[in-house]
């Protein structure tokens, strides 16, 4: 069975290094990016199935690389992160096609439960 | 605290500045909280009989000192800037008050992809008046220079005297001009009225100098 392709993006590189750790452990192809450019760039030249995006960085924050990321690869999933009191932006990112998001810091099986949900639901569509 | 009451301009400054740096502790326990599951990760490793190498625990080590490093220095600037209101009226390092505050809007300037460079001229610089509004003047006018068209990534920040005033001067991104939206300067300049200082463009608009009297600097009376 093919691996689960993960891209996270995030500009704390210290979380990024983990969560691509985390993941790879549980059996998902994780790859780390640090911000919204690279992720587009990463993208089109690599497929994923599920992209986990910071909201808050630097250049185009994480709703704006939801809206770049969707245009370029309209399947792709994509599960955002914020900061505490920060719904409003999981909201919006929801409005803007974002499968779902979770609040920061996340538990990994939270994470892959969301990822896992992301592609079933895929599978139904 | 005896410092009066603060107006609605003084809170948003001040809540801007306690809700940038929650945003990044919140990212230092967001790193430790992964550290642990890595931990927890690798103890499963164990359970399922594969070895943790004595190298695998010095570098989760590694990782959760630098983040408890991280923030403690985080929350070490965000309590010297907090103290800094509790009275109208000190005699303080503007150096350190402006290097402390530097440290704090470090994830500010980053979010436009700038750099801070703090370079005072002077190793200290002791002067009288209110450090707190003092600090919101320099934050108005770090948003001023972040929100200009300048292109490039360091901002230099740097403290001088001379015989009446001390100068605190944003110079421009790589030497250029800081196209500040001349609009947007009147709530800086409002403030800088309260601390009977002025603003300045000057060096052919390629640094924005705030200065202040070393002494007698009141700022504004508590409402």
């Amino acid at each position: 069975m093919a691996k689960i392709r993960v891209l996270i993006v995030d500009d704390e590189e210290e979380l990024v290094s983990i969560l691509v750790e985390r993941l790879r452990f549980r059996g998902y192809e994780a790859v780390g990016v640090l911000g919204g450019n690279e992720a587009i760039a990463k993208a089109l030249v690599q497929e994923f199935d599920v992209a986990v995006i910071d909201v808050k960085m630097p250049e185009i924050n994480g709703i704006e690389t939801l809206r770049r990321l969707k245009k370029i690869k309209p399947s792709l999933k994509i599960i955002l992160l914020t900061g505490h009191r920060a719904e409003d932006e999981g909201e919006e990112g929801l409005a803007e096609g974002a499968f779902d998001y979770l609040i920061k810091p996340v538990n990994i099986e939270d994470l892959t439960g969301k990822i896992n949900a992301a592609l079933a639901l895929e599978n139904r569509e | 605290m005896n410092m009066g009451s603060f107006n609605d301009e003084q809170l948003a400054f001040f809540a801007r500045i306690t809700a940038s740096v929650t945003h990044e502790l919140n990212n230092v326990i967001a790193v430790i909280n992964e550290v642990a599951g890595l931990l927890g990760d690798m103890i499963e490793d164990i359970d399922s009989a594969k070895s943790v190498t004595p190298e695998q625990l010095t570098k989760i080590r590694s990782r959760l000192s630098t983040q408890v490093a991280r923030g403690q220095t985080i929350i070490k600037r965000l309590n010297r800037f907090a103290h800094t209101a509790d009275e109208k009226t000190l005699t303080f390092d503007l150096v350190a008050v402006m290097d402390n505050l530097t440290g704090l809007c470090e994830r500010l300037a980053g979010m436009k992809k700038v750099k801070l460079d703090f370079r005072p001229r002077v190793d200290s610089l002791v002067i009288s008046g209110n450090p707190f509004f003092l600090q919101q003047c320099f934050f108005e006018a770090l948003r001023l220079v972040l929100d200009s068209d300048c292109a490039g990534d360091i901002l230099t920040i740097d403290i001088r005297a001379d015989s009446n005033s001390a100068n605190i001067a944003f110079s421009g991104l790589d030497g250029s001009k800081i196209e500040i939206v001349k609009s947007n300067t009147h709530k800086l300049e409002a403030i800088m009225e309260e601390v009977h200082g002025r603003l300045q463009l000057v060096d052919a608009d390629r640094s924005l100098v705030l200065s202040v009297p070393l002494t007698q600097q009141q700022g504004r009376p508590p409402q």
